[in-house]
């Protein structure tokens, strides 16, 4: 890829907005884990070039992924000339409870989850990384979590948790400017003054998509637009790095207006451009 | 197994958080008895279970994201009204327990869905019943989109006498609402719209397949069509009906209903049967 690439994530209005908008996007991106339950979604490849995402890998979990897991998504990443992969810094599955005799079976989410902040999962996650990325032929870049309650142990804040994962594993950054927003109403601290603590030498890829504050908490909310607070972000972050490539994750609703998902894309492109 | 040896050890705290999150059931039973997390090891004053359990909902709400098709409306207003997370959220045991049997088809989670709305949602509540009213809508539409077209050839209305037994159609639905649902989904195009801004009045409606085209059809009816719609119930005959109105003080003569459930029987929202004998 040259320059800084713009592309959409892989929803259910994706496709025909891409028709419908021929040379709006770059790339598309796509969960592995949604190609892998229906192949067919490969399919929009014929549109756009693929980034691959994945939420599979559990980066900063106890409980490795599988053998077969690791293995469809190196196959996944090489039949899609994925660039690199992008994984969250967080973990998926987890421990049987030790309660009773097996009350539980090794839980697998089917979603990701903010870890524990500590030196424990700091290093286990840079072994992680380093034991996995041998498996793939393209970088693995990873994603900041959202935090959205302060996880039992933690001994340091989530930019610091990130910052430090950063400097320790050598990864490429995939930062989510939402899930810093997110963080940051949520736990308390001003997202531009801990975005300037981020190391962005290693940034490579940005994620941008709607907040929602609900129940006294911010969510992710990928129904929904990138609001001001998160162009101002954005804004920050060029001052300083060029990312190669921004996403949009709006990806759970096929509603959203071509006109202001236009006007997003060309502003996002205007930054880069002037960055 | 986790290791048992110090309190939040990093793999039990991860343990834990999957476990209640893939078993709503089980965070239930910490938030009733948060020292039962000390067997594993938690700290329980250092875990929010209830904002771990606003998560679920969170979560909850994502796997119903193929819902947002049919009910575009209703998540918008969720959404914006600040209701989507608790109400996930108190949903998330029903949802799991549905998921339980296997995955649910679209079909199967909308009604489970409209079941639990029905009962969690505070109708004296403004923006709930404006809720209830959106869901109603989009889910009758639905429903009628859905119906395959009758392939049975038009049938005569045949006579509407006194023992004629009036039925609502199967594909028939009348709500009454507290705005005209169209106000909703208009006020929602703008994003940082006031839902107090959306006009509210008492409106009756019908929703219905029209026997002839097949085109779904959404009617706002009078207060009288209203009520005889709720007692044809395929109990009552056209007779058994206008005793009821007449004791309930509305001044109707048999001859009179048989003429209005004629009317209601050629646009589609009645069927009569004329028995035998």
């Amino acid at each position: 890829m040259a320059g800084a690439q713009i592309g959409l994530s892989y929803g259910p209005g994706l496709v025909s907005f891409v028709e419908r908008n021929p040379g709006m996007v770059d790339y598309v991106e796509l969960p592995f884990e949604l190609l892998r339950h229906d192949p067919s979604t490969a399919a929009v490849q014929s549109l756009a070039p693929l980034i691959l995402h994945c939420a599979s890998l559990s980066i900063a979990g106890f409980v490795p992924p599988s053998k077969g897991t690791i293995d469809a998504i190196s196959l996944e990443a090489d039949r899609t000339r994925t660039p690199w992969i992008g994984e969250h810094l967080a973990f998926i599955s987890a421990d049987p409870l030790a309660q009773g005799t097996s009350m539980h079976e090794p839980t697998t989410l089917t979603y990701t989850v903010c870890p524990q902040l500590s030196e424990q999962v700091l290093d286990r996650a840079c072994e992680n990384l380093a034991g996995l990325q041998s498996h793939f032929s393209v970088p693995l870049i990873v994603e900041n979590s959202p935090q959205y309650f302060k996880v039992p142990g933690s001994t340091m804040s989530i930019v610091d948790f990130t910052s430090e994962f950063h400097r320790r594993s050598g990864a490429g950054m995939l930062l989510d400017l939402t899930h810093l927003m997110i963080s940051s109403i949520n736990m308390q601290f001003d997202p531009k003054q801990e975005l300037a603590r981020l190391p962005l030498e290693y940034l490579v890829e940005m994620h941008l998509s709607g907040l929602d504050v609900q129940a006294g908490t911010a969510w992710d909310d990928h129904a929904g637009i990138a609001d001001e607070s998160v162009f101002e972000l954005m804004a920050c972050v060029l001052a300083r790095a060029r990312p190669r490539a921004v996403t949009f994750e709006y990806n759970w609703s096929p509603e959203l207006p071509d006109n202001i998902l236009i006007g997003q894309i060309e502003r996002t492109r205007n930054m880069l451009a002037h960055a | 197994m986790p290791s048992k040896s110090k309190i939040n050890h990093a793999p039990n705290v991860h343990a834990a958080l999957a476990a209640a999150m893939s078993d709503p059931g089980l965070l239930e039973s910490w938030r009733r008895n948060p020292l039962a997390l000390r067997d594993i090891r938690i700290d329980e004053h250092q875990i929010d279970l209830t904002q771990i359990r606003n998560f679920v909902g969170l979560v909850t709400k994502v796997r119903h994201n193929d819902l947002r098709t049919a009910l575009p409306v209703t998540f918008r207003l969720i959404d914006k009204a600040g209701l989507s997370i608790p109400l996930f959220a108190d949903y998330a045991v029903k949802a799991a327990a549905l998921r339980s049997h296997g995955k649910p088809t679209q079909g199967q989670k909308i009604e489970a869905l409209a079941e639990y709305l029905k009962g969690w949602l505070d109708m004296e509540n403004g923006v709930h019943s404006l809720a209830w009213d959106v869901f109603r809508h989009e889910y009758s539409v639905l429903l009628l989109r859905q119906a395959k077209p009758s392939t049975r050839p038009q049938r005569e209305i045949g006579k509407i006498s006194p023992g004629t037994v009036a039925q609502r159609g199967s594909l028939m639905f009348h709500h009454e609402m507290t705005c005209r649902p169209s106000d909703i989904e208009a006020a929602l195009k703008d994003r940082n719209c006031d839902l107090k801004g959306i006009p509210r009045q008492r409106t009756l409606y019908a929703y219905f397949g029209d026997e002839q085209s097949g085109r779904l059809r959404i009617s706002e009816i009078d207060e009288a069509t209203f009520v005889i719609l709720d007692l044809a119930d395929g109990t009552r005959s056209v007779g058994n009906i206008a005793s009821v109105l007449r004791r309930a003080g509305v001044s109707v003569k048999d001859r009179q209903l048989c003429q209005i459930v004629r009317e209601l029987v050629s646009s589609g929202m009645l069927v009569a049967n004329n028995r035998e004998g």
